[in-house]
């Protein structure tokens, strides 16, 4: 290479010396760093490995040896069929080096009768990606309601679930017609004693997630004791849509993350219209590891969606999503897969917590920041400590890939993908673990932007709901009573007690302006007295809770802002209402979150981070 | 595989729960005993009376939120409403007692004190006649010290040794102790004040830190107390319904007076602090608020009494007492603990019944 003039001494034993260190082969260091031209370098290893180079992205493909195999297989072994000849014999061309591993590997799934050309990985991709477009698609789309329409939120409400709902809204309106001040009466005790219940259950996660203050799951020693060479290859994907504007931000923040660039695999998914982000990235001449995978178009509209196209095509042990403008931990990698091996094989996520890095740019980002805090810090250890399900956060939740792609990756029909995956994980008998690493990422400082946020989250935790009770009965089979509630509470408590405030607060301002005797018919003095004790525990505990999550951040100028607590729930009654709307009549419309609305500078971020 | 670690894991958790509560229940029995003979002997004990009288009058016009006005202080007139006899809220006193114990010894244990010298704490405080009749006969006054016990312990975990659960457990358990009697706000207050000296120079030019640190202790309690106001306000149309505390102010003075000479029962609790005041002065200041506590406690409430202070202040020095001392140091502790119990024994406190009057059925 050096004396092609491809890359100078210097270079090349940096390259050297990186390689060994970090236990990669030298291309992909060279790649990771662009100190090399992706063509260049393996028209080199063609030569050396004494093979014709083939750009196998522009030729024709033979369908019939190529549908033979499974893309994902393809990928994560670096070769292709390209084409048959007519006595029979398939040209192979590989990206990985023709020794005895690589030969078996392709003789294993189409015999010995082949003939080798050497190739780059990104014509393997890029021509997998174009060739098994519809497969993929609908792999990606239906793939996990073909394996089981029971798990796909593709159907809101099963059958019984119909049956079910039409019986109770019969019974309700016929009691309600006979008996309408009883039914009020009932239907009020019965709100209020589920919002205690489920304000109750969030404060007793809580205060155990609090005892777990102290305890680290992944210690520095940990981190410090695990060797660079043997750290396996990690594939991070990103979905992005209409984000161009943050491509160059997350560039920088990926490179900051204290793992061999050699070893990530960093794939983009980018959806087909969308010319600003993929112009973005054009620009930028992201290095050689990062991949650019075009989703096709076609309903539904989602991330996971996309996900599940960057799972078929991923090759590292582990996966893990970043949002476009996340900015993980340097030592996240290294923690996950610390906790990996330090877990059984049950263990098939960990979550690393979320929090913002805008935090003070106004009252909703300050409010924003309370809520994670006590989310991440407090209630998924909680969850954890307990062995209940844990619904994953957007981003930053880390997986052992090929498990992924067993339990058949995200749902893309859900609108809180990753909470339904955490959940269908614990349904499988597998364990989601959290680690004590942040990622910042952006808070949300727009109102109208942050209630299309939220009703796409409690949105998707109806559908989760719904999805996972189908069959309460394998519910229970598999985490048992406890894990059910617990479940039933938390993801089927959080859109309740968000819908269930507006009456409560409606009660507690009517108790205000109008005497109690007056109320008393509606209300009488015992559901009135529940009622207003339970909103103001409910919000007491609320707020509290949102004041601790700041103070252990040791975000102590937020912890007043706790007290706001009762007014941003408002705001999440009104994006509850719109999400049990949206439920009803476009239930997988995906409400598009705008990033890069905040007025904050880089140096601003890394300063609060 | 996936089940079996589960599995284990939860049990376990289970067995050290049942087992925590085990043996603070069985630290109360001895206790129960004296209940039981108290009142095979037909002793209720005033406090307990008025609790009944209290319940009695509740329950006797139909429990409904129009009762709120005289349901403070609400887990003793709750449990007096439901068990309706002085042994029930005996029992239940007793238990508490036996639950506030196991966390003091447990603490101790932790804090590395030998054996011997935890036995003969313990003992200093609980061999006192005049101990085993407020732990068992006045449930709202040990109620309400097994919290504040609780929360002096998150307390320290809080402010020196930084960690936030501790302040969530300070926090919740003074706003658990403000629904055993209103004298929860006097210690809430001692608390903060505290908590703002002990954090004056570790937080300093942190914005927001120190007002951080007032809520995370404060606001459960101003909670509490804001909705209790409320819901009597909006039930009974009286904005401040007595809930003891300002009725009845005495003469600060002799507060004080009353507080200072009980020191003189307490050595425990001197030693401890002259060996904290001797590892960091500012300890001094925390350790004399405990005090200003009980001062403002009987000003306010008229509710302070010797074996309150006992109680108070050696458990306060029972989970205080500095980590790692000398062989030296826990030999002056021990002196000092026998030396609490001849006092209290050779000057029994003569507000409390005489053991004859209460167990004798007199």
């Amino acid at each position: 290479m050096v004396d092609l003039g491809l890359i100078s001494v210097e270079d090349l034993s940096w390259a050297l010396a990186e390689a060994k260190q970090a236990g990669s082969r030298l291309g992909r260091v060279l790649l990771s760093e662009s100190l090399i031209d992706r063509l260049s370098l393996y028209r080199v290893l063609a030569e050396l490995w004494e093979l014709d180079f083939v750009t196998v992205a522009d030729l024709e493909l033979d369908a019939g040896s190529l549908f033979s195999v499974a893309p994902e297989r393809l990928a994560s072994e670096g070769w292709i069929p390209v084409a048959r000849s007519a006595e029979g014999r398939v040209t192979v061309a590989t990206s990985e080096p023709p020794d005895r591993e690589q030969l078996q590997r392709i003789s294993r799934s189409i015999g010995d009768n082949f003939d080798l050309v050497a190739t780059t990985d990104w014509d393997i991709i890029t021509s997998l990606h174009r060739e098994f477009r519809e497969v993929v698609l609908d792999y990606a789309t239906l793939g996990l309601w073909r394996r089981d329409e029971q798990l796909s939120a593709r159907r809101v409400l099963a059958p019984a679930q119909k049956a079910l709902l039409v019986v109770l809204l019969l019974v309700v309106t016929v009691v309600a017609v006979l008996e309408p001040v009883r039914t009020v009466v009932a239907l009020s005790a019965l709100v209020s004693l589920l919002f205690l219940a489920c304000v109750l259950f969030k404060f007793v996660v809580a205060m155990v997630g609090v005892r777990r203050e102290t305890w680290e799951a992944v210690s520095e020693g940990d981190v410090a004791s695990l060797s660079t060479e043997d750290l396996p290859m990690y594939t991070v994907l990103v979905p992005a849509y209409r984000e161009g504007e943050v491509v160059a931000q997350m560039l920088q923040n990926l490179r900051a993350l204290d793992y061999p660039t050699s070893k990530l695999e960093v794939i983009l998914l980018l959806e087909e219209d969308d010319s600003e982000t993929m112009e973005a990235v054009q620009r930028m001449k992201p290095p050689g590891t990062v991949i650019v995978l075009v989703v096709p178009p076609a309903d539904p509209r989602t991330k996971p969606k996309a996900c599940n196209v960057g799972l078929a095509f991923a090759r590292g042990e582990f996966l893990v999503i970043y949002d476009a403008e996340d900015r993980p931990d340097a030592d996240q990698l290294r923690k996950a897969v610390v906790a990996f091996r330090q877990g059984d094989e049950a263990l098939l996520c960990v979550q690393a917590a979320l929090n913002y890095w805008n935090a003070d740019e106004n009252a909703l980002t300050r409010m924003f920041t309370l809520e994670y805090s006590y989310w991440f810090d407090y209630m998924l250890p909680g969850l954890d400590r307990l062995r209940f399900p844990i619904p994953l956060g957007g981003t930053s939740n880390h997986f052992r890939t090929a498990a992924l792609r067993e339990i058949g990756g995200w749902d893309p029909f859900n609108v809180t993908e990753d909470a339904d995956l955490g959940i269908r994980v614990s349904a499988v008998g597998g364990s989601v673990g959290v680690i004590n690493s942040t990622t910042f990422e952006e808070a949300n400082r727009a109102y109208g932007n942050w209630i299309r946020q939220r009703s796409r989250w409690i949105k998707g935790y109806m559908q989760t709901l719904l999805v996972h009770l189908r069959d309460p009965r394998s519910m229970l089979e598999a985490v048992g009573w406890r894990g059910t509630a617990a479940f039933t509470l938390l993801v089927g408590g959080t859109p309740f007690t968000f819908l269930a405030t507006p009456p409560l607060y409606a009660i507690f301002i009517l108790s205000l302006l109008l005497p109690s005797a007056s109320l008393s018919r509606w209300f009488p003095g015992w559901v009135l007295y529940v009622s207003l004790a339970n909103l103001l525990i409910g919000n007491a505990v609320m707020v509290y809770l949102s004041m601790m999550g700041a103070f252990k951040r040791r975000r102590y100028e937020l912890v007043l802002w706790g007290l706001l607590n009762p007014l941003y729930w408002v705001l999440h009654s009104i994006a509850a209402y719109k999400a049990l709307w949206q439920l009803i009549v476009k239930p997988h419309y995906w409400e598009k979150t705008e990033h890069g609305l905040s007025t904050y500078q880089d140096d601003d971020n890394n300063s609060a981070v | 595989m996936v089940s079996a670690p589960i599995k284990t894991t939860t049990t376990t958790q289970r067995s050290d729960f049942l087992k925590r509560l085990g043996v603070g229940l069985g630290l109360g029995l001895p206790l129960v005993v004296f209940s039981l003979i108290a009142a095979a002997g037909g002793w209720i004990s005033p406090e307990h009376s008025a609790l009944l009288d209290k319940a009695g009058a509740i329950a006797g016009e139909g429990v409904g939120p129009d009762d709120l006005g005289s349901f403070y202080p609400p887990i003793p007139v709750i449990l007096a409403l439901a068990l309706g006899s002085g042994l029930g809220l005996s029992v239940v006193s007793s238990f508490l007692a036996g639950g506030a114990l196991y966390a003091v010894w447990t603490r101790m244990i932790r804090r590395g004190l030998t054996p011997s010298v935890q036995v003969v704490l313990v003992a200093s405080t609980v061999l006192l006649p005049a101990v085993w009749y407020v732990a068992s006969q006045d449930l709202a006054l040990i109620g309400g010290l097994t919290m504040l016990v609780l929360a002096l312990d998150g307390f320290i975990r809080f402010t020196v040794h930084g960690e936030t659960s501790g302040g969530f457990t300070a926090g919740l358990c003074l706003a658990g102790a403000l629904l055993f009697g209103a004298e929860a706000l006097a210690y809430t207050f001692c608390l903060v004040v505290a908590a703002i000296g002990l954090g004056w120079s570790r937080y300093r030019g942190t914005a927001g830190a120190l007002r951080a640190v007032v809520m995370v202790l404060a606001f459960p309690t101003l909670a509490l107390l804001g909705s209790w106001l409320f819901l009597q306000w909006q039930f009974t149309g009286e904005t401040f319904v007595d809930i003891g505390l300002l009725s009845d102010l005495g003469s600060p003075v002799s507060a004080v007076w009353a507080v200072l000479r009980d020191l003189g029962r307490v050595p425990v609790y001197l030693l401890v602090g002259a060996l904290l005041v001797r590892s960091r002065p500012i300890f001094g200041f925390a350790l004399v608020l405990p005090l200003v506590g009980l001062v403002l406690v009987e000003w306010m409430a008229n509710r302070y009494t010797a074996v309150m202070a006992i109680i108070l202040l050696s458990f306060l020095a029972m989970i205080s007492f500095p980590r790692r001392s000398s062989r030296f140091e826990q030999g002056m502790l021990l002196v000092a603990a026998l030396g609490q119990l001849a006092i209290n024994i050779a000057w029994p406190i003569e507000a409390v019944p005489a053991l004859s009057t209460w167990l004798g059925g007199s």
